[in-house]
């Protein structure tokens, strides 16, 4: 087939701006596998209730989502500091206590159903409180189309979102490098004991980790939620992909969750392009597959920055 | 004397459980006593709750209809409702419980067709009715079940009459197709585009999405570099409406026809101004001025607070099916309850329904196009001429060269 190279630019753009969502939603859960090296299964249903938070916030406070986005994404983040403290916070004195592999691995499987049970209960949920009927949220940067020469357009809403993840990547960067919270983040991700030793509250590391991650799952489905659609189901569409972007990039590693959300947003587009529409959701794995095949530790390693 | 003690309480654990067993039975057996159970089986959480929400609503409403009016041959009907999730382990399960723990006498449902394919055979082998009023599978009645009544236009009916429509009145040269990767798109892709080829259009390019799937732009970029006259498209509402604000967020203006999935008030809300202009097929529309579907319309809004959407519609004429069906046999024997079933001829939602021999509902189709009717979005029925509110419209019209 031919492709023409309108079609190919158009490809590129579309998949870096999806892209830069992809790192957003990966990032926050590849914070919460190296700082707490726990996986989260319900990382999805933080962004589902991201978009929720901000419809149910321009529908009662009104005004833009792209506003109240960051707004919903401060309320979800708190909701994920209190199942920090109600659920999560239980399994890490238990995990304290572990001694070797099989011990972390056996933790981790609870942690795993938990995370599980959890999904499950906020699709459900979300199913009481807003009804199944999939509902938008209105914004007027929607219908305003972006026309470049050349016939490329894509809405103003797209291009806000992807400035905002950007933004928001390069200060969570910013905050993790510079800050003394940052540096303690860091810390803690390397050897929690050290660092309690050197006076890092690391259950507070733990607060402010799930505050960050949930937060940015959220601040990801808030962003989209005018561009795409809301329904309770939308986490469980997103989850694998984010799981696929934070293996790619090596667990733990922010870095690489950046890097990997850009190469499978751009991998799917151009897959999608290349071999045929339908293959578009195998290429993310295919790049998974193939990246812990040639460097089973991802495409930055598993440091925990 | 502890061995008597011991017999003493077998027997009497034993009077208990015979007499809860005779109980039970005389309780749920459809041939005495004063009710009749029924099972609904429908995706009421998952992906797809949205239309399971209007199969359920129509349930109740139908049944409480009955009810009110003295029930079938004086049994009261009582509904039993089942989750499937859209997931066939999870609809075997249920229409187990349905068959052996309920002892229902006839099973509704359900949305998707590859949960009715899999649930069908147990119900069939039961001796029990299934009503089949969503899913749409052409293969579910070609099969000839005795006991399998279809209350919608299947895929076939539907696509070839949509196909039909747009050959004749768009008169496109090319054509481009889209649709869901599963049983119902690829149908639906391959019924559409081998009768458009028939009739000599081109199919300049054909594109599947991954359920769950909410970026289009690959797929729609590339039926844009193909030019097509106009766009076929098979989703549901979700789909649908991010396809076609994605599709003018490129600038892809072409004419799109969609099947019937996108009929609700819901698509036009979620859709906004980017449904104007769009074509699909639907099997009910509550603006129809047929007293039948006007009844059923006021009744349901009184009752739920919103107008019904096609699935609905579909459920109620199957419940419409049954009473008929049933008192026309003036008998519970499922035998003679199908034949009866077979010779009806009734006024439902949908018009006038009468089945073939295989059990499908021969009803007409409507085609209907999204226009803008003082400032709100609407949809006007362009076909049968008996039907017809207004004139199409090309989307030059409607969104300017």
């Amino acid at each position: 087939m031919v492709v023409q190279p309108m079609e190919l630019l158009e490809q590129i753009l579309f998949g870096l701006m999806i892209g830069g969502i992809y790192g957003v939603i990966g990032v926050g859960l590849t914070m919460i596998f190296g700082v707490m090296r726990l996986s989260n299964f319900a990382h999805g249903e933080f962004y589902m209730l991201g978009a929720y938070f901000t419809y149910t916030f321009v529908t009662l406070i009104g005004g833009d989502p792209f506003i109240l986005a960051p707004l919903a994404a401060i309320a979800v983040g708190a909701v994920g500091i209190a199942i920090n403290r109600l659920l999560f916070k239980s399994l890490y004195e238990e995990l304290k206590e572990a001694k070797g592999a099989a011990a972390f691995y056996f933790q981790d499987l609870k942690f795993i159903m938990l995370t599980i049970g959890l999904s499950i209960l906020f699709v459900d949920l979300a199913l009481v409180l807003w009804g199944p009927i999939p509902i938008s949220i209105p914004s007027p940067l929607t219908k305003h189309i972006v026309k470049l020469p050349g016939g490329l357009s894509f809405s103003l809403a797209r291009l806000i979102a992807f400035v905002v993840a950007i933004a928001t990547l390069v200060g969570l960067y910013a905050f993790l490098k510079f800050t003394k919270t940052g540096r303690a983040i860091r810390a803690t991700a390397q050897n929690p004991s050290a660092a309690m030793l050197v006076g890092v509250n690391i259950y507070k590391i733990y607060d402010v980790t799930m505050f960050l991650s949930t937060g940015l799952a959220a601040l990801a489905g808030g962003i989209l939620g005018p561009i795409y659609n809301v329904y309770p189901t939308m986490g469980l569409d997103v989850v694998a992909k984010a799981f696929v972007v934070v293996i790619t990039g090596g667990m733990g590693n922010v870095i690489g969750s950046i890097l990997a959300g850009f190469l499978i947003g751009l991998a799917e587009s151009l897959g999608g392009l290349f071999l045929g529409t339908e293959y578009k959701q195998v290429v993310a794995f295919v790049i998974m597959i193939i990246v812990l095949w040639v460097r089973p530790e991802g495409i930055l390693g598993g440091g925990r920055k | 004397m502890a061995l008597s003690k011991n017999v003493l309480v077998i027997i009497v654990v034993a009077l208990i459980v015979i007499a809860a067993a005779a109980f039970y039975l005389t309780q749920t057996g459809p041939a005495t006593g004063g009710t009749v159970k029924v099972g609904l089986i429908a995706p009421l959480t998952g992906g797809l709750a949205e239309h399971g929400l209007d199969m359920k609503q129509a349930a109740i409403l139908a049944v409480d209809e009955i009810n009110k009016q003295g029930g079938i041959l004086g049994k009261k009907v009582e509904l039993v409702i089942e989750d499937t999730e859209c997931n066939p382990t999870k609809a075997t399960a249920a229409v187990q419980r349905l068959l052996t723990q309920e002892n229902v006498y006839a099973v509704f449902g359900e949305y998707c067709s590859t949960v009715t394919l899999a649930v069908q055979p147990s119900i069939m082998e039961a001796k029990k009715l299934l009503f089949v009023p969503v899913s749409v599978a052409t293969k579910i009645t070609e099969q000839g079940y005795k006991y399998t009544f279809r209350t919608c236009a299947n895929q076939w009916m539907q696509t070839t009459q949509n196909a039909d429509w747009v050959v004749e009145h768009l008169k496109p040269k090319t054509a481009a197709m889209l649709g869901v990767n599963d049983d119902y798109g690829r149908e639906g892709l391959k019924i559409w585009g081998d009768r458009a080829k028939s009739k000599g259009v081109k199919i300049v390019a054909e594109e599947y999405f991954d359920k769950g799937s909410t970026d289009f732009t690959s797929q729609l970029s590339k039926i844009k570099a193909a030019n097509p006259d106009v766009i076929f498209v098979v989703a549901n509402i979700r789909d649908a409406a991010n396809i076609l604000r994605q599709a003018h967020e490129i600038g892809l203006y072409k004419q799109f026809v969609m099947l019937g999935g996108v009929t609700s008030d819901e698509f036009l809300q979620l859709a906004d101004d980017d449904a104007l202009g769009l074509v699909h097929v639907s099997y009910f529309e509550p603006t129809s001025k047929r007293p039948a579907a006007a009844e059923f319309v006021k009744k349901f809004r009184e009752r739920w607070g919103r107008n019904p959407a096609m699935y609905a519609a579909g459920v109620w004429d199957a419940f419409l099916a049954f009473k008929l069906g049933v008192e026309k046999a003036g008998t519970w024997d499922v035998d003679k309850v199908a034949d009866a079933i077979r010779s009806l001829r009734f006024e439902g939602a949908q018009g006038t329904i009468y089945f073939d021999e295989k059990g499908q509902a021969q009803t007409k189709v409507l085609l209907v196009q999204v226009q803008k009717v003082g400032g709100k979005l609407k949809r006007v029925i362009l076909y049968p001429p008996s039907d017809k509110q207004g004139e199409y419209i090309p989307p030059e019209k409607l969104y300017g060269g």
